[in-house]
């Protein structure tokens, strides 16, 4: 039965992914660089800090480490939708409210030989662009045309990369675990101009400048594990990811309008966009069923970053660029009260999580100010009669960039609901 | 177990509250954050783009059923010789009364509604007519049309003023075409009038709707209304000596044409385009005694393609200094023009064709077009 409904997720979840470049409005500081960079999809460890490199995966599937989809045990099917609201705030202390709602990724992860080798495949988005700004001001354009009106330009961006993955985790001993992941990006970055005025003898416009990006890469993953350090039932895991740099291929196109009605204003621009490498250190010890501790970074020498296309943040001129390294520290707790016990109350059998995050940004509007991030995370793992399936309801909140100067301070909520499904499959029957 | 079949009811209330908090979140952007895209923020800016100095370029005066009809010749001493002759057909009433069938028309006369003159407008003209011999046609006919022509019917003295000419017609003239008038056959049979002058001091323009034969028959009063209409423009000479500028005049074959000159592209799209042309009317205040010399009050702009395709784009109402063009059309091309596309050989200015006059305007200095674009970023 469970399959059933497992398959039918999947049914709704596969044509939701197209939505993952829906238009939603949130940070302005998206608008810069490749957009706002995310994790691979994971409930779990969105609500342990974000990241959740030295977690094995029997709880879900962690591509963020390819060594972890060899702890696999049950075919898991995983997805979910994210809703956030962010109040933004300059510093004259005037504020603006934006929210969205987006598809947020999907995971499948398929036990080759249950906690030896593993699979998995997932859809996430890798970055996201959304933000909306509007403002309303006097047109003065001097004497030569006459015009007594103010006009309005809103700036909006939408879209974003995507990755599909696909990963193989195996375990070389009970202490090590190997991984390789490959990884398709794709997606596109929309930047819209739009002005508009209110005396009807000027034509209102709106230019679309959407760049189009396409490309793959490949991360490994190692994890160890240090059984009984402290205790006979605590564990240490120990993980490093490296994901390689790549070279995205690009296609620019910049319109009037959008759709049937666009009107191309120049020729496509072809480019390539160099993303640079990413390595992870993880922790997690776990001292006994009922907790876990883990703790995480993630480095990327965003300066590294080059392309012969403009973006927001970066202009491939010399001196032209605002990216910096980006440094991703997180942490987080698991309370699991039930333990090993499947038996135990609903309530005993949630798993509790608490996270929290700080992040340097790669990329800034300006270029001697960094955009740092700083967020809380949470989140309940719900049972449900369905063996490992679960419902995970996640909570995070956080403060992004400052309030000084030109720059903004995002401060944001975020409430995600994911949904895991959790199944034996391919096992043999045994009778008797 | 019970607590098992408690909780999807538990998480469902959950889910639901989730979403409504989610669905509550109404967006309100504002100007924050509007200084970190403001140096790419597309604050629209005027980009004036100069032109060429005008010049000549060939164009058909389609003076066939225009507004007006020009007839006689003028010596102006400043922009030199212009002959005209004019061609009025007319159409008889829909009803003509029995009185009129059936009785013999005792008097007509042509009566022409005059409302323009070029030269001298005191000294008398005298007005020729000419029956016309053929058929012909008015619509898309042009000034060097050939028209045939008959004998002298009639010349009238008259002053060259706004009004109405009325020209006796001679009672040969009633007695030959008599029958025709009172009958049915009188479009097919009549072919109009030629008008012309005898003099040369001045050309008379006249409004094709006011202009009629009006015939007397039994006391009751037929009027056989102006229909097709056409002016002839005969060898004009040109200017013979002009200020510094451009001089143009309608009825001459001649447009003036300006190429935009860009230069570097830039990254902006339109939202507002305006040709401005400067515009003097010396010529016709300055003027010899008693010599009228009417300026040019509407002009057109051409779009000349590459391939030579000519699209009337805009037309403007001359202001205190200059002519200021502004339409949807003209918009729509200056865009795919700042874009770099388009195909634009140049733009043309002329009176339109149905105006028809011998107009004169004097452009001291090239068009500018001013553009209100606003910058793209790349």
């Amino acid at each position: 039965m469970s399959r059933l409904v497992a398959l039918a997720l999947l049914a709704i979840l596969l044509p939701a992914s197209a939505l993952a470049q829906q238009e939603g409005e949130g940070s302005v500081y998206s608008r810069y660089g490749l957009g706002q960079l995310l994790p691979h999809y994971s409930s779990k460890s969105y609500a342990l800090g974000g990241e959740g490199l030295a977690f094995n995966s029997t709880t879900f599937t962690n591509l963020a480490n390819p060594a972890s989809l060899s702890d696999q045990i049950l075919v898991r099917l995983s997805g979910g939708m994210r809703f956030e609201g962010v109040e933004t705030t300059d510093a004259l202390d005037v504020q603006s409210k934006l929210s969205s709602s987006s598809f947020d990724g999907l995971t499948i992860g398929v036990p080759l030989r249950p906690n030896q080798v593993g699979l998995g495949f997932g859809f996430s988005k890798m970055s996201q662009v959304g933000y909306l700004i509007d403002v309303i001001k006097p047109l003065d354009l001097g004497d030569t045309i006459d015009s007594g009106e103010n006009f309005g330009a809103r700036f909006q961006g939408n879209g974003g990369l995507n990755r599909i993955s696909s990963g193989v985790g195996y375990r070389l001993s009970p202490a090590v675990s190997v991984g390789l992941r490959g990884d398709v990006i794709f997606g596109i970055i929309e930047d819209i101009q739009e002005t508009v005025f209110q005396d009807a003898r000027f034509v209102d416009t709106k230019i679309v400048r959407s760049t189009r990006l396409f490309g793959a890469t490949a991360g490994l993953g190692v994890r160890v594990s240090l059984r009984d350090l402290l205790r006979d039932t605590d564990f240490l895991n120990l993980a490093f990811t490296f994901d390689l740099p790549t070279t995205l291929d690009a296609r620019r196109v910049i319109a009037e309008g959008r759709g049937e009605t666009a009107d191309t204003l120049q020729s496509e621009i072809p480019g390539s966009v160099d993303i640079p490498m990413s390595v992870g250190v993880g922790l997690l010890y776990q001292p006994s069923p009922k907790l876990s501790f883990n703790a995480d970074l993630r480095y990327e020498p965003w300066t590294e970053f080059s392309s012969d296309l403009t973006f927001p943040g970066y202009t491939p001129v010399s001196g032209g660029s605002n990216t910096d390294d980006r440094l991703r520290v997180s942490g987080g707790i698991e309370y699991f009260p039930a333990g090993r016990d499947l038996l135990a109350p609903f309530l005993q059998r949630t798993a509790y999580r608490l996270g929290a995050f700080m992040e340097s940004g790669y990329v800034s509007p300006v270029n001697d100010q960094k955009v740092d991030s700083y967020g809380i995370t949470s989140g309940v793992s719900l049972p449900t009669l369905g063996g490992g399936t679960r419902i995970d309801i996640n909570l995070d909140v956080g403060t992004r960039g400052t309030a000084t100067g030109s720059l903004v301070r995002d401060r944001y909520i975020r409430i995600g609901i994911h949904l895991n499904f959790a199944e034996r499959w391919f096992a043999r029957r045994q009778l008797g | 177990m019970i607590v098992g079949k408690r909780n999807p009811h538990s998480m469902h209330r959950i889910f639901l509250a989730l979403l409504i908090v989610a669905l509550a979140a109404c967006d309100d952007p504002s100007p924050v954050g509007i200084d970190l895209v403001d140096e790419q923020s597309g604050t629209p800016y005027v980009l004036e783009v100069p032109s060429s100095q005008p010049e000549s370029s060939a164009v058909l005066e389609a003076t066939g059923n225009a507004a007006r009809a020009l007839f006689g010749t003028v010596d102006d001493p400043l922009l030199g010789r212009t002959e005209t002759r004019g061609y009025v057909d007319f159409v008889a009433p829909t009803v003509l009364t029995q009185n009129f069938e059936n009785t013999p028309i005792e008097a007509a006369s042509l009566l022409l509604l005059t409302d323009y003159v070029y030269g001298d407008s005191v000294s008398e003209i005298t007005v020729s007519l000419r029956s016309v011999d053929l058929e012909w046609s008015g619509t898309g006919a042009t000034s060097d049309t050939t028209i045939f022509v008959g004998d002298v019917v009639t010349e009238s003295l008259q002053r060259p003023q706004s009004g109405v000419f009325e020209i006796p017609l001679p009672q040969d003239w009633v007695a030959q075409w008599d029958t025709t008038m009172r009958g049915t056959t009188f479009a097919d049979a009549f072919h109009g009038f030629e008008l012309s002058t005898t003099t040369s001091s001045a050309v008379i323009g006249t409004q094709v709707l006011g202009s009629s034969i009006r015939a007397i028959a039994a006391g009751d009063t037929s009027f056989f209304s102006a229909g097709r209409s056409l002016t002839r423009v005969i060898d004009p000479t040109g200017p013979s000596a002009v200020p510094a500028g451009y001089v143009l005049q309608d009825g001459q074959g001649l447009a003036a044409a300006f190429r935009p000159q860009l230069g570097q592209r830039p990254t902006a799209v339109l939202n507002r385009g305006i040709v401005r042309i400067p515009a003097d009317t010396s010529l016709s205040v300055d003027t010899p005694h008693a010599f009228a010399r009417p300026p040019i009050e509407t002009l057109q702009l051409d779009w000349i393609s590459l391939d030579g395709t000519r699209t009337a784009i805009a037309a403007a109402v001359r202001g205190s200094t200059h002519f200021e063009f502004e339409s949807i059309q003209l918009h729509d091309s200056l865009s795919v023009f700042l874009q770099g596309g388009g195909g634009l050989d140049r733009l043309q200015v002329r009176v339109p064709d149905q105006e028809n006059t011998l107009s004169v305007i004097l452009l001291p200095t090239p068009p500018v077009l001013h553009l209100a674009v606003t910058p793209v970023q790349q």
